[in-house]
């Protein structure tokens, strides 16, 4: 069975080939004057018209108390709920009792960046961070342990607010 | 040198003529026909015949083979094509007739010779030398052969076209059902 | 001829070969950049930048890299056709440039050289690697012969793909050659012979012939647009349906084989197009660059300069008229490259014969010289046929659109 095309009924003196394309050599043309809006990535990392939204949900960053140590309390929340079942977590706990994460793991390779565990985080520990720049040199190395998801310095994403949706 | 380039261009077609004939892949025939298009289209500029050696490589290396390689390849006829003589009767025939055209240029050189050999039999045709470049210096290319292709020849030229026209007809004629 | 002028003959050839065949190299590059970064202007965007200043050292790193590549073999190609195929592309392209004249002649010489001993040339030495009296004739024959490059190469690789482009390239480029063919019929009414350099001194005479034949160069532009299988003919290569087209199981430097004969005919094209309708090396308005050329003076290479210059300038812009239209129109449907090539181009190219052989056949009677009237008269014939096609073709006619191949079957 043969492929039926819609067919448009337009008037004849509109359709044109030849005055068209005319046309459209013009526009490009004049696209040739316009700035180009390439970034030049390396060396520019943001333009007037470009820059890292705040809600960016980037690689993780675990925030720490004033002694260095991290915020986490090992509740298990953000490997509860993490779709992608990326977080590795072993509980430990000291001589006061305080619950503290023996070992800490997120594979960035695994990772959605859906931000849950930042939501889930009673303590304001665990968040996804405004950052791109994670080139690693081997595969091993897309595995975060705690000591690197501490020492991590870019500033942590905004989540969304449902009640101020368009982030006023 | 000239000589030397004539020679050179004169085996290398009789070599890509018999290889035309005895390959059994139908494109690898194809390309030694063309093959042998230029070498032909060379001995052609080689005898002042610039036009004629260009029409041969324009219409026949560039069109007509080219049409044929097309139709090969769409009727995939295969690398290890067989032979088209079917049964020793076949062969038997193309043996005679092969070995019949042997005799008869054997016959065609003996009369040749009889009449004062092939010089003496073409001179009438022959321009004397050089006559074809200072020609083509003068009135161009096309001019030599396009002026008494168009005032003497006008007729039958116009007849040649009228048989092309009768081919193409005929091939729509044939290509199309329903007219 | 006596050794000497054989001698001067050869060194003049050889010179000359190798100095066009290392500045279509260079110009393939600066084309290849140019179309680089000239399609990013045209979209907004800056192309590539980082490799040497301006990115113009990106196709040199681009020809190392595939020069390094692995070659990959298609099982159960032809290994002997898959081979020649890229070169015998890469041959014809190369060959095309032969007979173009590139500057304005250099004056005889006789001299004696280390080495080479005395040599001489007789006349002036005219700017082109070969004059011969075919003149564009063996252009036609030339890029006849670039057909074989894409079908072998399509058919060798032993891929639907690569064939399918292949026999979409053929026909294309075969149906096209006829209009190509039939729109310089004009010119060699005009001109009345093909050698450019003829060409070329009539229209110093006269006047170029993009007025003298304003519909020939049209049509010519068109067709070299399907020869060069450029957008928007570019189905052989079509990435959206075939991959690649007919090279798509090539690479390495057999891949930039096929890139740089794609290119090499592209600056070919355009060098003819500026030669056969835009004066070639011709000097618009003045008349200082046809002076006979006979002696060594700095007038005379100055001269030479100037007018390969203009030669340069005008194929260039050419070359980035086919660039800027391929990043403008879109690829045609196949049936309406057959369209256009057989029912739209080639009619008019016919129609136009005989329009423009009457208009010369009634000059003639009508006495006029070759001067410049003679070719604004032409002009003047010229202006109604252009304005019926552009505007009374150009109400669906042109293109086999939806609407027309509907009414078509109905």
């Amino acid at each position: 069975m043969a492929i039926t095309v819609k067919v448009m009924k337009r008037p004849e003196h509109e359709v044109s080939y030849l005055r068209a394309t005319l046309k459209g050599l013009a526009l490009t043309f004049s696209h040739l004057l316009r700035p180009s809006v390439t970034m030049q990535y390396p060396e520019q990392t943001a333009t007037d018209d470009w820059t890292l939204s705040p809600r960016w949900r980037g690689t993780h960053r675990m925030l720490t108390d004033e002694q260095g140590r991290s915020k986490c309390v090992a509740c298990g929340l953000c490997p509860q709920i993490c779709p992608a079942n990326c977080i590795k977590l072993v509980p430990g706990e000291d001589e006061q009792g305080n619950r503290y994460p023996l070992i800490y793991e997120i594979d960035e390779f695994r990772c959605v960046f859906c931000g849950y565990c930042q939501e889930v985080c009673p303590e304001e520990a665990i968040h996804v961070g405004v950052h791109y720049e994670n080139a690693e040199y081997e595969r091993g190395r897309f595995v975060y342990d705690l000591e690197r998801l501490c020492a991590q310095t870019h500033p942590v994403s905004t989540l969304w607010d449902p009640s101020d949706p368009k982030g006023q | 040198m000239l000589e030397l380039v004539f020679w050179f261009f004169s085996a290398a077609a009789i070599v890509s003529a018999f290889l035309c004939i005895t390959r059994r892949s139908a494109v690898a025939s194809a390309l030694w026909l063309v093959s042998t298009l230029f070498d032909l289209a060379a001995i052609f500029v080689l005898l002042d015949a610039q036009f004629i050696g260009v029409l041969q490589v324009l219409v026949y290396a560039g069109a007509i083979m080219v049409l044929f390689l097309f139709v090969i390849m769409l009727l995939d006829l295969g690398r290890e094509g067989r032979t088209d003589m079917k049964g020793s009767v076949g062969q038997f025939v193309a043996l005679a007739l092969g070995v019949g055209l042997v005799v008869e240029l054997w016959v065609l050189k003996r009369v040749m010779d009889a009449e004062g050999g092939f010089a003496a039999q073409t001179a009438a045709f022959q321009l004397p030398e050089g006559e074809l470049a200072r020609m083509t210096e003068a009135q161009g290319a096309i001019g030599i052969i396009a002026a008494p292709l168009f005032r003497q020849y006008l007729v039958p030229f116009e007849v040649t076209s009228v048989l092309l026209l009768v081919a193409v007809v005929g091939a729509v004629v044939l290509a199309k059902r329903r007219l | 001829m006596t050794p000497e002028e054989l001698k001067g003959l050869l060194l003049v050839s050889s010179i000359k070969i190798g100095v066009v065949f290392a500045v279509i190299m260079i110009g393939v590059i600066m084309i290849i950049w140019v179309e680089r970064r000239g399609s990013a202007l045209l979209q907004d965007r800056l192309g590539p930048n980082r490799v040497g200043p301006l990115g113009l050292l990106q196709n040199v790193a681009d020809g190392l890299k595939n020069f390094t590549k692995e070659e990959v073999m298609p099982l159960q190609a032809d290994p002997v056709i898959f081979v020649m195929a890229p070169m015998m592309s890469f041959v014809a392209a190369m060959l095309l440039f032969a007979v173009v004249p590139f500057a304005a002649p250099l004056p005889p010489f006789d001299v004696t050289l280390p080495l080479i001993g005395h040599v001489v040339h007789e006349g002036p030495v005219a700017m082109v690697i070969a004059n011969l009296p075919v003149g564009f004739l063996f252009i036609l024959a030339v890029s006849s012969i670039a057909v074989y490059g894409i079908v072998l190469a399509g058919w060798s690789s032993n891929s639907k793909y690569a064939f399918l482009g292949a026999l979409r390239a053929s026909a294309q480029m075969i149906s096209y050659e006829i209009p190509l063919a039939m729109s310089l019929v004009v010119v060699l009414l005009l001109a009345g012979n093909v050698p450019l350099g003829d060409i070329i001194a009539f229209q110093q005479q006269t006047t170029w012939f993009v007025f003298a034949a304003t519909l020939s160069w049209l049509l010519f532009h068109v067709a070299t647009f399907a020869e060069t299988n450029r957008m928007p003919f570019d189905l052989a290569e079509a990435e959206a349906e075939l991959v690649a087209g007919f090279h798509t199981e090539y690479s390495s430097m057999k891949f930039a084989m096929f890139f740089i004969a794609e290119y090499t005919g592209l600056i070919t094209m355009s060098a003819l197009i500026a030669t056969l309708f835009f004066g070639g090396w011709d000097i618009p308005f003045t008349t200082w660059d046809e002076q006979e050329a006979t002696n060594w003076s700095f007038g005379t290479l100055f001269r030479v300069g100037m007018t390969n210059l203009f030669f340069i300038g005008k194929t260039f812009f050419f070359a980035w008229v086919y660039i800027w239209v391929r990043w403008t129109v879109p690829r045609f449907r196949f049936d309406q490259v057959m369209h256009l090539g057989w029912k739209i181009l080639l009619p008019i190219s016919l129609g136009y014969i005989v329009v423009m052989a009457s208009a010369v056949l009634v000059l003639e009677r009508l006495g006029m010289v070759h001067d410049w009237k003679y070719g604004m008269a032409l002009f003047a014939v010229n202006v109604p046929l252009v304005a019926l096609c552009v505007f009374g073709l150009d109400r669906d006619r042109l293109l086999l659109g939806a609407r027309l191949r509907s009414q078509a079957e109905t």
